[in-house]
């Protein structure tokens, strides 16, 4: 059994325009000690799927369905105290953005030591010591703990949170974009940090980026996301080598690489659809080009292309000249957008 | 530093740019210190060619943006020459600032912020030509479609009465391109251009400010701090590390074989996309220092693993590698 699975999630949100399916039916799982990266570009979903794992949704919520199940329970039909054992102590989370994560009048040290007393009972001294031993494994000076936030480069911050993260040896990890501010640099020690940390304490983790490179390497499993839905999801090793989806493909020909031959950047035309009236059939259909009629009148299901491989394209059948194509500038630039 | 090739459109020399530090209240009535300056752009030299793009490459905090800043003379510089078509303008940059501006135009970041949303799209491109005083009423909005057709909006008519809010991150950012290539630029500075958009769409702007220097000939400067990007778009690269260009020479060289300590650790720093590369990292010591107390000698020299007695005591000198290649190091 998978630590975690989520089934048929959705998420939806309520605005003053309607109601937006920021999450349309996503499925994905979580084995233990395994990596799972959600990739996909802004407002597909990915914050909104990590968010609902921890039961984190705005006050505008419409709709949440489906299930998160941690461990065969189902963390949204658990009551609030056991949700509250939950978060932290099984699952913890590593921010989008650490600047903003710490409370700036509050010691550093002082703000890990609430999250671990909320959750544990643990006398003062060990706890600072846990801390102490987070700092150490973080690779923040232990004499930094009593500094406030803003004393803190921003590398130092989205250490501390990755320190708050794990205070209380949480089985699964969260991290939302845990590098995206952050310089290459900075950015390569932090993702190294947790990829030591993660085969250290074996736990799992989902790691959201719109940085395919980042996931690449971090990542055994990989979810693409687009317009709220999946649309590739299996090994990173074949979506990064043999993807099957055309917009997984796609993504990765306009992503410029530092090795290799140097080839045409291509460029996807249009912009994803409005989620409060998704349009019919493939949700990337309007900017593929290799839609056909089917792909507009029909909801796409995703497809098992290889065991444990999932695709969301009825195109299968041509994925070979798919691939062979979606190189190339022109098959890009002659696509119609509406 | 200098370099070999043909006209150079834009030359700068020893380019310094520091802030001044204001002191406290108190410490400004009991202590006699020196004044403290924040070192931003400590002596940069460096020229870009017509129909050229230079990439500059560094950390954030390194310099990039006040060297692009001081460029189109919004800071005036503390020291050095710039020159341009072989005339020097470093005080006319600063003094007739509106007449350089029609020189050198700036490309920002955030095309959801740089761009005024009460303003159309016909205002927003039309107004560089207003405070110029180009043409007549009639010619600009001719000028401004031809602007607008020249960055693939088209047909342009269709998106003059258009508000930002009703435009995508990408068409914002041609608007952008699009109000500053109205006035005939001969050097354009793109600060970031595509680090706010997403990745599907970046190409259609990275190819179009290619094809645009080509096409008009214009000097580029291309600030990122994405070398993938860099290496895409950029003939030559510079490396900048706490106000000093530390390499610079043509990219793929620097690519290849980047001989700076630091633009090797900044090019084993960058992700790859492929699971099984297995990229060979150098380990990184400390933390970027303060660029208010540098230290002595090689600014790099602290976190350098090939540091030596000579890279404390002395800022290494420039040293030429290859026919274009620059590199400032005393261990090479």
């Amino acid at each position: 059994m998978a630590l975690l699975q989520t089934r048929n999630l959705k998420v939806y949100y309520r605005t003053t325009r309607g109601t937006v399916q920021a999450v349309d039916d996503i499925s994905f799982s979580v084995e233990e000690g395994e990596n799972l990266g959600l990739v996909g570009e802004s407002g597909c979903g990915k914050t909104t799927a990590v968010k609902a794992i921890l039961r984190l949704f705005p006050v505008n919520l419409a709709l949440v369905s489906g299930a998160i199940e941690y461990k065969g329970r189902d963390i949204l039909a658990m009551s609030f105290e056991e949700l509250s054992r939950l978060r932290w102590k099984e699952i913890a989370m590593i921010p989008q953005s650490a600047m903003n994560a710490l409370d700036p009048v509050y010691p550093v040290e002082d703000q890990i030591l609430e999250a671990i007393q909320a959750h544990e009972t643990l006398p003062y001294g060990e706890a600072i010591s846990r801390i102490q031993g987070l700092f150490d494994l973080v690779g923040v000076e232990k004499s930094r703990l009593k500094d406030y936030p803003h004393q803190f480069s921003g590398g130092m911050l989205q250490r501390a949170c990755i320190a708050m993260a794990l205070s209380c040896s949480p089985k699964i990890i969260l991290a939302d974009e845990p590098t995206t501010a952050l310089d290459v640099v900075v950015q390569d020690t932090i993702l190294q940090r947790i990829k030591e940390l993660h085969r250290k304490l074996n736990a799992s983790m989902i790691l959201s980026s719109h940085d395919i490179s980042v996931i690449a390497e971090t990542c055994d499993k990989v979810a693409v996301m687009y317009a709220g839905q999946i649309v590739e999801y299996g090994r990173s090793r074949t979506i990064f080598g043999n993807a099957y989806h055309p917009y997984a493909l796609g993504l990765q020909q306009a992503f410029p690489s530092i090795k290799g031959a140097k080839k045409k950047l291509i460029a996807i035309k249009g912009y994803p659809p409005n989620l409060i009236h998704p349009p019919r059939g493939c949700r990337f259909g309007q900017r593929c080009p290799f839609r056909i009629g089917k792909c507009i009148t029909q909801d796409p299901p995703m497809i098992e292309v290889e065991p444990g491989h999932f695709s969301r394209c009825i195109r299968q059948d041509i994925v070979d000249e798919i691939r062979k194509k979606v190189s190339l500038g022109e098959t890009w630039e002659n696509v119609a957008v509406n | 530093m200098t370099d070999t090739k043909r006209d150079r459109m834009i030359e700068v020399r020893n380019l310094k740019k520091y802030f001044p530090l204001e002191k406290g209240f108190f410490s400004s009535l009991f202590s006699k210190g020196d004044q403290k300056y924040l070192k931003a752009v400590d002596g940069i030299s460096f020229s870009i060619h017509a129909g050229e793009i230079l990439g500059l490459a560094g950390e954030s905090g390194c310099g990039k943006t006040t060297t692009a800043k001081t460029l189109v003379g919004l800071y005036p510089p503390t020291e050095g020459k710039v020159l341009f078509g072989g005339e020097e303008i470093t005080a006319l940059m600063v003094r007739d600032r509106k007449k350089w501006a029609r020189t050198a135009q700036y490309v920002f970041q955030n095309p959801y912020e740089s761009l005024n949303p009460r303003q159309t799209v016909l205002e927003t491109v039309m107004e560089g030509l207003r405070i110029h005083h180009l043409g007549t009423r009639e010619e600009r909005g001719g000028m401004a479609a031809r602007a607008l057709a020249h960055v693939k909006m088209m047909p342009p008519e269709d998106f003059f009465d258009r508000f930002p809010h009703q435009l995508s991150g990408g068409q914002r950012q041609r608007v952008s391109i699009a109000r500053t290539l109205v006035l005939n630029p001969k050097l354009l500075i793109a600060d970031e251009p595509v680090s706010m958009l997403d990745v599907s769409i970046r190409a259609e702007i990275i190819n179009l400010l290619k094809e645009l220097t080509e096409e008009m000939n214009l000097a580029s400067l291309f600030i990122s701090h994405d070398i993938s990007l860099i290496r895409y778009i950029c003939d030559r690269t510079a490396i900048m590390y706490l106000g000093k260009i530390v390499e610079i020479g043509p990219t793929e060289e620097i690519i290849s074989d980047p001989r700076h300590p630091y633009t090797q650790l900044l090019l084993s720093a960058v992700p790859v996309t492929d699971p099984d590369a297995g990229r060979v990292r150098i380990k990184l010591q400390g933390d970027v220092p303060n660029p208010i107390d540098l230290p002595a000698g090689c600014r790099f020299g602290p976190r350098c693993d090939r540091a030596a007695e000579a890279c404390r005591r002395q800022e290494p000198g420039e040293v030429q590698v290859g026919p274009d290649h620059f590199v400032l190091c005393h261990r090479l």
